[in-house]
């Protein structure tokens, strides 16, 4: 399957650094937001160029990926000794495009909640879109450029773009840098913070971290009042009726490679800690319980 | 010897060490020769601070340990010096409690360092050790605790606490140059505010251990020193939890087994060796590259964010539930509350003041004033987003709400409410959110339930004859909401209406389709029931079983069975019977209704639990209630069973009170057993026995059918798996009693034992009762677990406290009782030793010799009676040797659990210096003591502290001479004579120091005798002519000296049978 551009024997050792893509088959997206933002890619449907490009990525001949505002670098390496340099530039919005979008995102909570919490919300395609921000971007609102001299999207732009899309699989909000700001930059706007509450922050950071505490002389202050501990409430005590209800509360954990799902894995500890944490409450070694 | 056990960390760890009153030939020398011996050879000598005078040397620390926690036994190896900075008067440390040292008041306070001799504990050991600190009498084990101690013990429950809630969060950090899984507390909302308000208590004490070579004294501040144990701890309880259940499956398998060749095996990713780590012992990441451990560190707490920032926000999201309002009027049939709108209102609550709640509306409106919300790195506006944002992960109708701009609720149906109260409101609880639900909604459904009643009607039994627990019953189904039946029509139009959440009657009700079905079950044809009177019973208490798919929400009986039910609610229901006709006294009216209720249980065969307060007649309450069934024609014998130390106590008041009722008391060596006793016993009327024997004797007393069986002191079977309790369970009888004058209502897991002894099987088997009432309510979840335990128990368990209205107006102000003590075999002895030497010596001696033998063996067999180190002046050991000295300390234990106080005289100086000491040892807490050689400064402040100082001690021991006299004491309201003078006017003159102007309670006065011997028989005397007595005993014991050698001999002798164990 690999066609014409399948490499020279002599040169399968490939090279240390080289990315690999973490799809050994199958497409590099399988989030929507992934599919969707590589879709101008599958404009040209299978072609030789895809598969070859699609070598190049799973080969471990990228050499190299990074990531700016409005702007990737990579470096990969085909059989020319010297890897390959390849620019890729995405269409900036305007300040006003990206006022609209705020815009529009304020109109609706889900959308910094959503963002918020980690996940990307589905209507804003459509709403990006029409506020003029190619947050999912079409063919010629990006401009490659290679060393081979060849025109458009060579096949080299195109397997660093293939392990790009891959990258916002995992993290979506990568979208957001490639059109010139970053995720945290579109929140703040969103929700805006003032200096004032800044140093008012700072400030009550600092005085919670209080220095020191000597000990008081007086007797009585010094041992403390045994009635007084006893007394010392601890609040009420039960299994929550949902297991691991706080760490599924924070979502899912950002782009986990795990072989279990994240909160599958914790679930039965979050379980089986409950009913220890409760003996050790109670001041119990062990549950001796078991019914009769 | 008295010992208290502290606790503080040291680098991070638990390290106990003990204080212990140094040794007395050094008392009052310098510091330096205090240094324990032990620990001076032991560790060799240095430069560090001086030896604290205090600090237990290691057998003792470990004996500490041995009696708290016998597993945790970290040994001498892990012995360490240790600064501990102290507060310091006159060159000594300040011990935490006068029972180790007198504290000097003179001089300045500060701190300085002493070195003490502490134990570095493991987890385990920690865990173990502090778990001792749950125990609300460990003064029973002969180990103080500090208040530092019990603070670490609270700390490690709250661990447990937080535990429990899941509150916990998976972290990776980088702590001495090596990455670390582990599990990190979560401290928000109430755990927030407990956990402040924990290091806002914690004893300075527990945290001033430091190195020897530190010159500083520490000043870890306390929030940062609980912290850190509560990091140390709940890290530990969950890694537990991950070693049995690894997250990520079972830990990779090493390159041994190559025995599942999986050529292309996944290599773990960063995040499997991350969940791998956090199920391991230690934690460690190592062996991974730097830079993914860091990516890997700076991911976590992208995730985990949000937490940190509700964590500390000042105001929480909280959810309220509004129910729809409907109007009155409204009919079952009609459809409009189904379709009524519910609301989901959005609200902030304050974390400092749980009261201060606003309105979501309120909050965005005031977004852009400063500090309504204002937390996190974003702003409120982002603090509020991501709430909702997480919010909304959990509950539907947030997420359907966030279409909004700025959501400030959600309406819902009848079917979304109530969805989000079962299933939504819990998961948005233990996220950490603020939820409002109305006030019918309880953990366990609605207040309000589909549910089945019982109406019998009529003549119950179908034999006729008198009606018995074991007489089968016929009775209807009815089906009713709660209190009230509701009729077929009701039913349909319920099942018509197809919601979870309806409302009739005014009330809402939650209802299921398989409710709904088993309720038309039980109206078309499942009506008819029966069953016995002991299960209606307990289907009218409310047990919680399900009959016919239904609840039971009580029974309605007329007739025979309903006045049984009705009288089964209390002494004030039950019909009065008259006191029987031997009776010698009178009964007061509480106690004619106590009797009364032990009468009628006992007719129906059930157990019965008289727990009144102590002095008010629990004994005569007990035998008039012997009496009647005898006067009645009882034939059988009753056994009661007591401590040692009653067992006098009770033969003596059956005399007294009830002389008709032989008594066998069963008790010494030279006691009947196997067939003597089988055929013996049936010529008495009550056997009287300890629990030791009882137990030792079960075999033949558990082959006698008693009339009844009662417990006396029955906390002594508080545990179920005791020998006198499983002994107590075998013995064959149709009417128990328990006695006990401890508030048995509030230690849940004792009750349990009481009540399979009184009533068996009542509350289920042990693991029920545990999963159904103990754990619930220990927890502090179960408010109505407690209620339903208290109405099941309510009808066999009488608790009358001295301080209620009806029984203060019964009560004379002053109310005084003999209590008679058992020798021990020691006691025995050495009386019969002393007497068999005087006697001699008196028949031989003349005029004034004579009467100075007769005195000083008068003296000597009061010593005697006493406590035998009093006698022997040898500062032996103290505990159980004296029935004296252990009636003492089990009265007081109940003066003290009542929150109490007490004065106790003796005449004897030397007397009161061993009750101090031993009191002080049993209980752990200072007890006072004056005599006439504390001088009057000192003095003056012993009775300021006892009668002023708010958490003074509540135990005064008194000589005679030194605090007869003057005195205001009015704090106390029991009066204990430990040894008597045989002269009223002085005995009363003592106990006027607390039964005077200013006293608000009664008065309890307690005269201690010991029975069978000169004590009891002089008391009887002076009893015997009280009219005489101001004349011929006015002046004390003197006239004892006038009698002739056969009357003495009569006085002083031994009555044998009277001796214990």
């Amino acid at each position: 399957m690999y066609g014409r551009y399948d490499f020279p024997r002599r040169k399968k050792a490939r090279p240390k650094t080289g990315l690999v893509a973490k799809t050994k088959k199958g497409p590099f997206a399988e989030q929507w937001w992934a599919a969707h933002w590589m879709s101008f890619l599958e404009e040209g449907g299978e072609s030789p160029a895809r598969a070859a490009a699609e070598a190049l990525a799973r080969g471990g001949r990228v050499l190299s990926l990074d990531v700016e505002p409005g702007r990737v670098k990579a470096q990969v390496q085909d059989e020319r000794e010297t890897p390959h340099q390849i620019s890729i530039q995405f269409s900036k919005p305007t300040a006003t495009a990206w006022r609209k979008l705020t815009t529009a995102l304020r109109a609706r909570a889900v959308f910094g909640a959503k963002l918020l919490t980690g996940e990307m919300p589905s209507e804003i395609e459509v709403v990006s879109r029409e506020a003029g921000v190619p947050l999912f971007p079409l063919r010629d609102e990006l401009k490659a450029s290679c060393d081979c001299g060849a025109p458009g999207i060579c096949v080299h732009a195109h397997a660093a773009l293939l392990l790009l899309a891959e990258r916002i699989d995992r993290d979506p909000f990568l979208s957001f840098t490639l059109v010139g700001s970053t995720v945290q930059e579109l929140l703040e706007r969103l929700c805006g913070k003032s200096e004032e509450e800044e140093a008012a922050a700072e400030a009550a950071a600092e005085a919670a971290a209080a220095p020191t505490a000597p000990l008081p002389a007086d007797e009585y202050a010094y041992w403390g009042q045994v009635r007084k501990i006893r007394e010392l409430p601890l609040g009420q005590v039960r299994k929550p009726p949902v297991a691991a209800a706080v760490a599924r509360g924070l979502g899912n954990f950002p782009f986990w490679r795990g072989k279990e799902l994240f909160l599958d894995a914790l679930t039965p500890v979050y379980d089986t800690a409950s009913s220890i944490g409760l003996n050790a409450f109670l001041g119990e070694e062990e549950d001796e319980a078991g019914d009769e | 010897m008295a010992t208290i056990l502290h606790a503080g960390l040291y680098s991070g760890r638990l390290h106990v060490w003990a204080e212990t009153p140094p040794p007395p030939r050094e008392r009052g020398a310098g510091a330096s020769a205090l240094r324990p011996a032990a620990a001076a050879t032991a560790l060799g000598d240095d430069d560090g601070p001086p030896f604290s005078p205090f600090t237990a040397p290691y057998p003792a620390l470990a004996r500490c340990l041995e009696a708290l926690a016998p597993g945790c036994k970290p040994g001498e190896r892990r012995l360490r010096r240790l600064s501990l900075w102290t507060a310091t008067r006159a060159g000594m440390p300040i011990p935490s409690s006068p029972v180790i040292a007198a504290i000097d008041e003179e001089g300045e306070t500060r701190i300085a360092p002493w070195t003490v001799l502490a134990l570095d504990l493991s987890i385990e050991e920690s865990m173990e050790l502090l778990y001792a600190g749950n125990d609300p009498r460990p003064q029973a084990r002969g180990v103080g605790l500090g208040a530092d101690f019990l603070f670490w013990s609270k700390a490690l429950r709250f661990s447990g606490a937080l535990v429990a809630r899941q509150h916990f969060l998976p972290s990776l950090v980088h702590r001495d140059s090596s990455w670390i899984a582990l599990w990190e507390p979560l401290l928000r909302g109430d755990d927030r505010r407990l956990f402040q308000e924990l290091a806002r208590s914690m004893p300075p004490a527990a945290r001033a251990l430091a190195s020897r070579e530190a010159e500083e004294a520490p000043e870890t501040p306390p929030h940062v020193a609980l912290e850190l144990f509560l990091a140390e701890m709940v890290d530990h309880l969950v890694r537990l939890a991950a070693l049995v259940v690894p997250p990520g499956g079972s830990p990779r398998r090493g390159g041994r087994s190559a025995r599942t060749p999986k050529p292309k095996a996944e290599e773990p990713t960063i995040h499997d060796r991350w969940l791998s780590a956090l199920a391991a012992p230690l934690g460690h990441m190592d062996g991974s590259e730097a830079a993914q451990l860091e990516e890997l560190a700076e991911r976590v707490k992208v995730w985990r964010e949000p937490a940190s920032v509700f964590e500390t926000s000042p105001f929480r999201l909280g959810f309220r539930l509004e129910e729809p309002e409907i109007a009155e009027g409204l009919e079952l049939s009609d459809e409009a509350f189904a379709m009524a709108p519910w609301h989901l209102r959005y609200v902030l609550q304050s974390t400092a003041d749980s009261s201060l709640i606003v309105p979501l509306d309120t909050a965005w409106r005031d977004l852009d004033r400063r500090g309504v919300v204002g937390s996190g790195s974003l702003g409120p506006r982002a603090f509020l987003l991501s709430a909702l944002g997480h919010a909304a992960g959990l509950c539907e109708a947030v997420a359907q709400s966030l279409d909004e701009a700025e959501p400030c609720g959600s309406p819902i149906d009848a079917a979304g409410a109530h969805q989000f109260l079962t299933q939504a409101a819990p998961a948005l609880e233990e996220a950490g959110y603020a939820v409002f639900l109305p006030a019918w909604w309880t953990a366990e459904g609605t207040r309000t339930h589909l549910s089945v009643r019982a109406r019998v009607e009529g003549p119950s039994t179908e034999g006729g004859g008198k009606l018995t627990l074991a007489d089968v019953v016929k009775f209807e189904w009815r089906v009713a909401l709660g209190e009230q039946e509701i009729t077929l029509a009701e039913l349909h139009a319920l099942a018509r209406l197809k919601a979870p959440l309806v409302r009739v009657r005014g009330q809402w009700v939650e209802v299921n389709a398989e409710e709904l079905r088993a309720a038309a079950e039980v109206w078309s044809k499942d009506a008819e029931g029966k069953t016995t009177l002991r299960d209606l019973l307990q289907m009218a208490l409310g047990s919680n079983r399900l009959q016919k798919g239904l609840r039971v929400a009580g029974v309605d009986a007329r007739g025979e069975v309903g006045l049984f039910l009705e009288r089964l609610r209390g002494p004030e229901a039950c019909e009065l019977v008259e006191t029987p006709q031997g009776f010698q006294g009178e009964l007061r009216p509480y106690q004619l209704r106590g009797l009364s209720w032990l009468h009628f249980l006992r007719e129906w065969g059930l157990g019965a639990c008289l727990a009144d307060d102590m002095g008010l007649g629990k004994t005569i309450q007990t035998l008039a209630l012997v009496l009647r069934a005898k006067e009645n024609g009882e034939q059988r014998p009753w056994l009661l069973v007591c401590p040692t130390s009653v067992v006098e106590n009770w033969n003596h008041e059956a005399r007294r009170f009830t002389p008709q009722i032989q008594v066998l008391v069963h008790h010494g060596v030279d006691r009947r057993r196997g067939p003597s006793f089988r055929e013996g016993v049936l010529r008495y009327d009550m056997v009287v026995t300890s629990y030791a024997l009882l137990h030792r004797d079960i075999d033949f007393l558990r082959e006698v059918k008693w009339a009844g069986v009662v417990l006396d002191e029955a906390q002594n079977i508080k545990n179920p798996d005791t020998k006198q309790a499983k002994s107590a369970r075998l013995l064959k009888t149709e009417s128990r009693i328990a006695l006990t004058g401890t508030p048995v209502e509030n230690n849940v897991g004792d009750l349990w034992s009481i009540m399979e002894f009184l009533n068996p099987g009542f509350l289920g088997t042990w693991s029920e009762f545990k999963r159904n009432y103990y754990v619930p309510i220990q927890t502090g979840a179960g408010a109505s677990a407690l209620e339903r335990l208290k109405r099941l128990t309510g009808p066999f368990v009488l608790r009358r406290l001295k301080t209620d209205k009806a029984i203060l107006a019964e009560l004379p102000d002053k109310n005084e009782m003999k209590v008679y003590c058992t020798l021990t075999q020691e006691q025995a002895a050495l009386y019969t030793a002393v007497l068999a030497e005087a006697e001699e010596r008196i028949a031989k001696a003349e005029g004034m010799r004579r009467r100075g033998e007769i005195l000083a063996t008068l003296g000597k067999l009061k010593q005697v009676c006493n406590h035998p180190a009093h006698y022997l002046g040898d500062g032996s050991e103290l505990s159980t040797r004296s029935g004296k000295l252990t009636r003492l300390r089990e009265m007081l234990e109940e003066v003290l659990e009542l929150g109490e106080r007490a004065l106790v005289f003796t005449q004897f100086a030397r007397m009161g210096t061993l009750i101090q000491q031993h009191l002080q040892d049993a209980f752990g807490n200072e007890v006072l003591f004056l005599h006439g050689g504390v001088p009057q400064g000192a003095r003056d402040r012993i009775v300021r502290r006892f009668q002023d100082e708010v958490d003074g001690p509540s135990i005064f021991v008194l000589s005679l001479k030194a605090g007869g006299t003057g005195l205001n004491l009015t704090r106390a309201n029991h009066v204990f004579h430990f040894d008597r003078w045989w002269n009223p006017s002085v005995e009363n003159q003592a106990t006027d120091r607390a039964f005077r102007i200013g006293q608000t309670r009664d008065v309890q006065v307690h005269k201690f005798v010991c029975a069978g011997t000169l004590e009891e028989r002089i008391d009887t005397m002076i009893e015997g002519k009280k009219e005489l007595a101001e004349n011929i005993v006015g002046s004390g014991e003197g006239w004892i000296t006038e009698l002739g050698d056969q009357e003495l001999k009569e006085i002083f002798s031994l009555r044998l049978e009277a001796v214990g164990e």
